[in-house]
């Protein structure tokens, strides 16, 4: 979604929503959806899922 | 050529070595080299040292200037090196004493060239320069000393000898640049040498690097924009330096706390070509004055880090 030449994914990341919607508001299309891309829910329900398992 | 101001010198054999010996054509291109580096020492080519295209690429992007080898990147028209005649001192009995060699001055044309880089050349007069000239055939030449035969290098040319002039189309011409130099003095002719050069090495397609400028805009905390261009374009439309990826840059703070600014992103714009919106990881503070570093072959963007900007 966002070319990695140009983007440092990492660092986009680690961005809080509010300092992302602030600087690249205007800038990337569709940004709501490039948030959504960059904090895919799956990541975040396939963690407690790991947990159970290692139990 | 004779230096009779030695005691030791007699009269040189005059043999030459059967069949065919390298003989030095008329000149095609030029690269202006520094005659001496920050240091002091004197550029040239350690003769191990194989003439190839990476080699020379490598002196044309090297980065220290006072290293740095500079292409005309036009090839020559009508190139002439005439000499002087050599100036003697007559005596009232018509004696002859010798004083020096001529001066041999060497005068050539660049066709459909411009103003802008007739004035880069320019500024050749402003510091010690030498040059390598380079014939159809991608012969090379140069010079040796006499004394020291490990290192090749360029032809001296004379101090604030070197001229360059543009001049307009005519009707029926291009424009020209009509450029002249001296050798200097104590470039003897006998030792001019012919390098040989590896069949990769196409001096026609090689250019010096492009000095690059920058216009800051929309500077905040967040970021900033660059617009970065050339000397090259028309008033309105500068040259712009479009391609640019984020690892071509990086941000130092140079005050208050000196240090690196960490990049985020960095993206041309699709509308304005070689204009780049940077956004810093990290909100900057006002005040802050940032200069910007960009690393890439073919450019020199010592201008770009000079021009600092300044949090608002």
């Amino acid at each position: 979604m966002l070319d990695p030449k140009r983007y440092n994914i990492t660092a986009l990341k680690q961005m809080s929503k509010e300092r992302f919607y602030t600087c690249y508001s205007g800038k990337i299309f569709d940004i709501d959806k490039v948030w959504e891309w960059l904090h895919p829910k799956k990541d975040i329900e396939e963690k407690p899922k790991k947990k159970k398992e290692d139990k | 050529m004779a230096n009779c101001t030695e005691c030791s010198f007699g009269l040189s054999n005059t043999g030459l070595p059967a069949g065919c010996v390298p003989i030095l054509k008329a000149a095609r291109y030029g690269i202006l080299v520094p005659t001496y580096d920050s240091t002091g020492a004197r550029n040239g080519i350690p003769s191990s040292q194989e003439i190839n295209a990476a080699y020379v690429q490598s002196r044309i992007d090297d980065t220290d200037s006072s290293k740095r080898w500079y292409p005309i990147g036009v090839p020559f028209a009508n190139f002439t090196a005439p000499k002087s005649e050599a100036v003697y001192e007559e005596s009232d009995f018509q004696d002859k004493f010798f004083i020096r060699q001529g001066v041999r001055t060497a005068n050539l044309e660049l066709w459909n060239s411009n103003p802008q880089h007739a004035g880069a050349l320019d500024s050749a007069v402003c510091t010690s320069i030498s040059i390598f000239l380079f014939d159809k055939d991608m012969k090379m030449i140069g010079s040796v000393l006499s004394a020291d035969a490990s290192v090749y290098y360029p032809i001296r040319i004379a101090d604030q000898s070197f001229s360059s002039t543009w001049n307009f189309a005519e009707a029926s011409t291009t424009p020209k640049t009509i450029v002249q130099f001296d050798f200097h003095q104590a470039e003897e002719d006998a030792n001019l040498r012919v390098l040989e050069t590896a069949d990769d090495l196409d001096i026609s397609s090689l250019r010096g690097l492009l000095d690059v400028y920058a216009t800051y805009s929309g500077i905040s905390v967040n970021g900033v924009t660059v617009d970065l261009y050339t000397n090259y374009g028309t008033a309105q439309n500068k040259g712009a330096v479009s391609g640019l990826l984020l690892g071509d840059f990086a941000i130092n703070e140079l005050s208050p706390t000196p240090g690196s600014v960490a990049i985020t992103s960095v993206t041309e714009s699709s509308t304005v070509s070689g204009r780049y919106a940077i956004v810093f990881t990290a909100p900057a503070t006002i005040a802050d004055v940032h200069e910007l570093v960009i690393t890439k072959t073919k450019y020199d963007f010592t201008a770009v880090r000079s021009n600092t900007y300044t949090i608002v």
